[in-house]
């Protein structure tokens, strides 16, 4: 089953409302904290928790565990919300200093280092440093590796805010179950974040593979083919891996998201992708035989999410049809049998790269597959309405939907307004960054 | 994938046995479009032995049935397994085709 938003929503709120309720309690504890407690300090000192607690989720997050995957509905969506938490974090760090002004008159000490106490300078050296690296995020035409090779150093302003938070309130050392809580805290953001940088490469689900096969299928558009030279990968259609292609010139020794086009029966992975950036340009030309880390799978983009549905509506965007690859490519073997409508949207007819590659494995699949190509330039942007009038009555269907990010979100907002649960509703969204 | 004709009171009664899927599908439709090439031409398509029925399998008896229409021949299935008449669900096609209960409705429904 698909992760709850109950769970999605407790997963935040609960660490929240815990350090809540023991931050009251370390001032009921106290009555000279108490008495000295100004909502100004009040806001400080909870927004200061909440910000630990926020980036230790934050960190909890990079490490691609499955439970963490599973608990917010894909790697994607993990992302997203490691984002979202950066920038509530970054908020509260702000609401932290402003509501620290009233108590010590002095803005001087609260910014810059050095002027004040030992944890002062601890405290402010990690708003910096965590302003510096969180504003990078937004710089959009900073190279993608060089904002990676920054952001991971994340670690650092997390690990000297828990430092300051523990060294600058009586209310955590002075009371222990507020110390403990921030303590695991601390403990989990920080080796959450000692992993990801310095051991997830050599620790982490890695599989190693050489290049077999480039092709390409025009259009900008390439498949990369993928032989083990051990153990190979076992994936879920729909699932997506991060690949490294080692000692190539023009790659970087860096990390990218690819979704699996193969079915998992084929002992090769085929990846395919657009060519949008410099190194998915230049692994069109990657030579065969280069090494390749391939770490994954993830991802919750699959059919096993929806498994109590057998008729769904495929919807993809452009290259957003390589999931749906791979789902078609495991239709030919896997006896699973479902009804399936397909959409592969496309803006002109020299885009639909796959087009007979889908007719060919429609016509070998498992499940009753109606496949419909879509050239909006012909038939005008892909909608629900345009969706629904083709198929009839879809009351009973689930729908997955994978491509550009703003007509998945629209698509899945109109599919809401005619009354389709969201539940029902499964997209894929890739931003990492 | 197994065929087996025999004829019951001038009705053809094809038994279909094992995996009606894209490497089987050929077969079963070359089998049953033969038996529905003349006008008075009656067939009972028994499918309880059937073990798995693919979307290509699907297609057989949506190309059966259609070449019965122009024919003017006639055709029903029968025995459909629990696992068979899921397929027929969920692909909605329990309702355009003609299946009965059992083999004796089915040669009933053939002599009526």
């Amino acid at each position: 089953m698909r992760s709850s938003p109950v769970v999605k929503i407790l997963a935040i709120a609960l660490p929240l409302l815990v350090t809540t309720i023991l931050w009251g309690m370390s001032k009921l504890a106290d009555e000279t904290a108490m008495l000295a407690l100004s909502p100004a300090l009040a806001i400080a000192q909870v927004g200061g928790l909440y910000a630990v607690v926020l980036m230790a989720i934050g960190l909890l997050i990079t490490t691609r565990s499955t439970l963490i995957e599973g608990i917010y509905g894909g790697l994607d969506k993990s992302f997203r919300l490691h984002r979202r938490l950066g920038e509530i974090a970054l908020a509260l760090i702000v609401a932290h200093l402003v509501a620290l002004i009233p108590e010590t008159r002095k803005l001087i000490t609260l910014i810059v280092p050095f002027t004040a106490s030992w944890w002062k300078t601890v405290g402010s050296i990690a708003v910096w440093l965590f302003t510096f690296v969180g504003v990078l995020a937004f710089w959009k035409r900073l190279p993608y590796q060089t904002w990676v090779s920054i952001h991971k150093w994340m670690g650092i302003p997390f690990l000297l805010a828990a430092v300051h938070a523990f060294a600058a309130t009586s209310d955590i050392l002075g009371y222990e179950p507020l110390r403990t809580w921030m303590l695991l805290w601390a403990v989990a953001g920080g080796v959450a974040w000692i992993y990801r940088t310095f051991i997830y490469g050599a620790a982490g689900p890695r599989f190693d593979y050489v290049v077999d096969d480039v092709t390409d299928r025009g259009n900008a558009t390439w498949d990369l083919l993928l032989r083990p030279t051990t153990t190979r990968m076992n994936y879920e259609p729909g699932k997506f891996a991060f690949i490294s292609v080692k000692n190539s010139p023009g790659l970087p020794d860096e990390q990218h998201p690819f979704s699996f086009s193969s079915s998992p029966v084929r002992r090769e992975l085929r990846f395919s992708y657009k060519a949008v950036g410099d190194y998915t340009t230049a692994l069109g030309r990657v030579a065969k035989g280069s090494q390749v880390e391939v770490y994954g799978p993830f991802g919750q983009f699959t059919l096993h999410q929806l498994g109590e549905f057998r008729r769904l509506v495929w919807i993809a965007g452009g290259i957003g049809i390589t999931p749906f690859l791979s789902m078609l490519a495991f239709e030919a073997t896997n006896d699973d049998f479902r009804k399936i409508w397909l959409f592969y949207a496309v803006k002109s007819e020299d885009e639909a790269v796959y087009d007979a590659e889908i007719q060919q494995q429609v016509s070998s699949a498992d499940s009753y597959i109606d496949y419909v190509k879509w050239v909006s330039s012909e038939r005008g942007t892909i909608s629900a309405d345009a969706i629904i009038e083709t198929t009839g009555p879809i009351d009973d269907y689930a729908i997955m939907i994978c491509g550009p990010t703003a007509m998945a979100r629209t698509l899945k907002k109109q599919f809401v307004s005619r009354g389709f649960h969201p539940s029902r509703i499964m997209y894929e969204d890739f931003s990492f960054r | 994938l197994e065929l087996l004709a025999d004829e019951v009171d001038g009705i053809t009664v094809v038994t279909i046995r094992g995996r009606v899927d894209s490497t089987t599908s050929p077969a079963l439709e070359e089998r049953l479009l033969g038996a529905l090439q003349s006008p008075d031409a009656r067939l009972v398509a028994d499918m309880s032995g059937v073990e798995y029925l693919s979307s290509a399998g699907l297609r057989v008896m949506l190309v059966a049935m259609q070449q019965a229409r122009k024919a003017g021949a006639r055709l029903v299935l029968h025995g459909l397994t629990s696992r068979v008449r899921e397929v027929f669900e969920i692909s909605g096609f329990i309702s355009i085709l003609p299946v009965c209960a059992s083999r004796e409705e089915a040669l009933a429904k053939m002599a009526s």
